[in-house]
């Protein structure tokens, strides 16, 4: 993975320097609270309903287990012995005190990392496929694209005053575990017929208020051209985007009201007429940041390991576990890990500084030191010997932490919600939870399949509840906690926005609403079927009756 | 006839505090001072004071129900902000706020 | 209204001429961009320096062929909600090779001063009251910037493998 030369380090401390002189100036009055607000979410500090919230990057959610141990001890030293992973790759903790937060990025500079640009209206953090730079579907590292792209775009002087937030997602594989559809950019690399590495370029997707899928500006550029079209892209949205409505100046608002034509019309012209601008990254640093994530140093091993295979047999539960959380490496003998932080009845995205140091010695022992958050706010051990599968499972299911609920319905994305979060109009966490325990059964689960839950405590969808299979949407009636269920989302490669099935359930009511949806499926469903493709197949009109029967 | 409190974040910490009668903030409710819709106003000015001295920030007006020693805020929100998430946190014994409950003069 | 120019504050040689005023002879005046486009025969024929104030909505692109006219080009920036300037600025000095005084007027704040820069202005008129030291400091606030921009400075990506 990337490690901070002296250039990344002398960045990212100075910044620190900038961040704890705002910080004392803010305590004793020489700078407001208007203007510190915006300083200090450019480095990831939020002020929720209880405490102050800060949001750790995690770059395209690589990360270490030295990085993964010194998040732990933030959460000790700083918080309170917690932290949350979120639909974006990143790390929230919920409880800091202000006079800290320069301190705790000191730590994370320790271990290369910040919390630079993880909120306020600038790039935030690029995210990617978890399984990047080993999935047996994958056709190229992403990886040193999004480290290119992370560098090109922090404290990028032209783009730090953006109209509004911008997020770019990386997929490089036939299927889109990144949600690329629904980003402000969203890159898939490819290659052309004549093996050439570009990406086809989506923009204008988004979530929130009004949803969109992103449109394909390009369907085919060159690698070469990746920085200047970007930079195209976020020069026509930094000029022409709207800033006179907040809830209107994303980039997809733009592209909604030009059209795609127009849209590229514009960032064409812009690219081609800086062709001639300085070079903006040379083959050199190419090549470095590609060295830093040459593959770890596999053993030659055979794709089938027969003590695998036989402890497969003998060992129904680690077999169960096998069968959901595995997915396939192109690595011969390997196996890609899937940690899903999802216990029944738990906080989704929750994790205790304890298990941070246990996961961290795993992917020590397991992994080559390394493991990835993913979009749904899991974790990935991505390089497990199959010959060390077994004893893996052995700690995870001795620590609690080997559920065998991956895109399982208990597998759900979850918010904050009105338990943290100052703009959430209903909680969010509390439903996850009974559903979770609604369906805790692993034979239903299994019988159900793939199941994509997301809630959304509010309209700004951070659970990503458009694109679940079915979605929560918290809203506020006369006092009173709702959630609008919507169904049909993807955020896959057959991306759709979900839709409203009717009229919002009652907090008491919700979760008995999402079992006769899912009773519903496995009463009509054709075999072979998903919840998601039943629906498409026939329509929400069966569910709705079943919902919505009066007896 | 309404009973109205002034709240906000203490500026140390995030944590939720209330305004008491003698002008500091404490996080505890019950200690908040209590006034009537006609003394809102008043009130509310008192927020721009706590900011001045760098205590507090966003403060702002809360509605409350109940008596001396009981009270409750009356949106869901702000029964969240007094007295804690709903949920229980990972490997916490409760889900009771730290913040000190006493009085902190101004 | 103190002026920041080539790393120390300056005496400010131009003044914003009102709208119904005219010039005097030889002397340097900045005007907004309205009344340049209404073609005042008054700015048209006036013998002394002339520079022209572009609001935060007026691109560079209305001005691309008068360039010439102007020694110093103010950009209007709106403070942290506004950051088209930004990109005017560039798209001057890359695109359009403007070679003259590239000034940020309008609002300007310390922690946008080092980005101003990177972007090409070389000039910043401060509102009074501002701290003058820690304008002055946030010029050269981060010494080793990842990416090129349109001040010269050369980006960490390269140094890295230029050894400078």
């Amino acid at each position: 993975m990337y490690q901070y030369d002296e250039f990344d380090t002398r960045l990212t401390n100075e910044r620190i320097g900038e961040y704890r002189d705002q910080v004392a100036r803010r305590v004793t009055g020489d700078l407001d609270e208007d203007n510190f607000r915006n300083l200090r979410l450019r480095n990831g500090l939020y002020m929720q309903l209880h405490a102050y919230m800060l949001r750790v990057a995690i770059p395209y959610g690589l990360m270490s287990s030295d990085q993964l141990r010194k998040l732990a001890f933030i959460a000790r030293t700083y918080d309170k012995d917690y932290g949350h992973f979120t639909t974006r790759q990143n790390l929230q903790y919920n409880w800091p005190e202000l006079e800290d937060t320069p301190d705790i990025l000191a730590h994370l500079a320790e271990v290369d990392m910040s919390a630079i640009q993880t909120s306020g209206n600038v790039n935030r953090n690029v995210t990617a496929d978890a399984f990047a730079g080993v999935a047996r579907d994958e056709i190229e590292d992403p990886r040193p694209y999004c480290e290119i792209v992370r560098q090109f775009l922090t404290l990028n002087p032209e783009f730090s005053w953006l109209p509004r937030k911008f997020k770019i997602a990386v997929s490089a594989a036939a299927e889109d575990r990144a949600a690329t559809t629904v980003h402000d950019i969203g890159l898939l690399l490819i290659h052309n017929a004549a093996g050439d590495t570009g990406f086809r370029v989506l923009v204008g997707g988004g979530l929130g208020r009004s949803p969109f899928l992103g449109k394909v500006l390009r369907l085919f550029l060159p690698k070469d051209d990746l920085l200047p079209y970007i930079q195209a892209i976020l020069r026509v949205y930094n000029m022409e985007g709207r800033r006179d409505n907040i809830f209107k100046a994303r980039i997809k608002i733009l592209v909604h009201e030009l059209g795609i034509e127009r849209f590229k019309d514009k960032v064409e012209a812009e690219f081609e007429a800086s062709a001639g601008d300085p070079l903006f990254i040379g083959t050199e640093e190419e090549a470095r940041i590609k060295a830093q994530f040459a593959a770890p140093p596999y053993r030659a091993l055979d794709e089938y390991d027969p003590g695998h295979e036989a402890l497969l047999r003998e060992n129904p539960a680690f077999a169960q576990w096998a069968t959901h959380n595995l997915a396939a490496h192109k690595q011969a003998g390997y196996a890609i890990v899937n940690l899903p932080l999802k216990p029944i009845g738990g906080i989704p995205g929750d994790v205790s500084a304890d298990q941070m140091d246990f996961i961290a010695g795993l992917a020590d022992t397991y992994s080559f030191g390394e493991l990835r958050a993913t979009h749904r706010q899991n974790l990935v051990l991505a390089d497990v010997a199959k010959s060390d599968l077994y004893s893996l499972w052995q700690a995870l299911d001795d620590a609690g932490l080997a559920p065998a609920n991956l895109d399982r319905i208990t597998d759900i994305i979850c918010c904050p919600g009105m338990d943290y979060c100052s703009l959430a109009t209903a909680r969010s966490i509390p439903i996850a939870q009974r559903i979770s325990e609604r369906f805790a059964d692993q034979e239903r689960q299994d019988l159900i399949g793939e199941l994509k839950l997301n809630i959304s405590g509010c309209i700004n969808a951070c659970g990503h509840h458009h694109i679940g299979h079915i979605g929560l949407l918290g809203v506020e009636k006369n006092g009173e906690e709702f959630y609008q269920i919507t169904v049909g989302g993807s955020g896959a490669r057959d991306a759709d926005i979900g839709r409203i099935i009717g009229p919002a359930f009652a907090s008491e009511d919700v979760v008995d609403a999402v079992e006769t949806l899912v009773d519903t499926y496995l009463d009509i469903r054709a075999p072979g079927e998903r919840f998601l493709d039943t629906l498409r197949r026939i329509g929400s009109e069966p569910f709705k009756e079943r919902l919505y029967a009066t007896d | 006839m309404t009973q109205h409190m002034l709240t906000a974040n203490r500026l140390s910490n995030g944590a939720v505090v209330y305004l008491q009668g003698g002008g500091g903030w404490s996080g505890d409710i019950q200690s908040g001072q209590v006034v009537a819709a006609e003394q809102c106003e008043a009130l509310e000015a008192e927020g721009p004071l706590g900011m001045a001295a760098n205590i507090v920030v966003a403060p702002y007006v809360i509605e409350v129900e109940g008596n001396q020693g009981n009270y409750t805020p009356v949106r869901r929100r702000e029964r969240i902000r007094a007295f804690g998430p709903t949920v229980v946190e990972q490997d916490a014994p409760s889900s009771q706020k730290s913040e000190d409950l006493n009085h902190v003069p101004v | 209204m103190p002026l920041i120019k080539d790393g120390a504050v300056r005496a400010d040689g131009w003044i914003y001429l009102g709208d119904d005023d005219d010039p005097a002879d030889g002397q340097s005046v900045i005007i907004d961009y309205a009344r340049w486009h209404a073609g005042d025969a008054a700015i048209a024929g006036h013998n002394g320096p002339l520079g022209i104030r572009m609001r935060s909505d007026q691109a560079p692109e209305l001005i691309k062929d008068d360039l010439g006219r102007f020694d110093v080009i103010a950009l209007e920036f709106l403070g942290i909600a506004d950051g088209r300037s930004f990109s005017h600025a560039r798209i001057l000095r890359d695109r359009m090779g403007y070679g003259g005084e590239l000034r940020a007027v309008g609002g300007v704040l310390e922690d946008q001063i080092f980005f101003m820069r990177r972007c090409g202005i070389d000039a910043f008129e401060l509102d009074p009251g501002r701290d003058i030291g820690r304008a002055m400091a946030a010029l050269t606030q981060f010494s080793a910037p990842y990416q090129a921009s349109s001040d010269g400075l050369e980006p960490a990506t390269s140094r890295r493998h230029s050894g400078r």
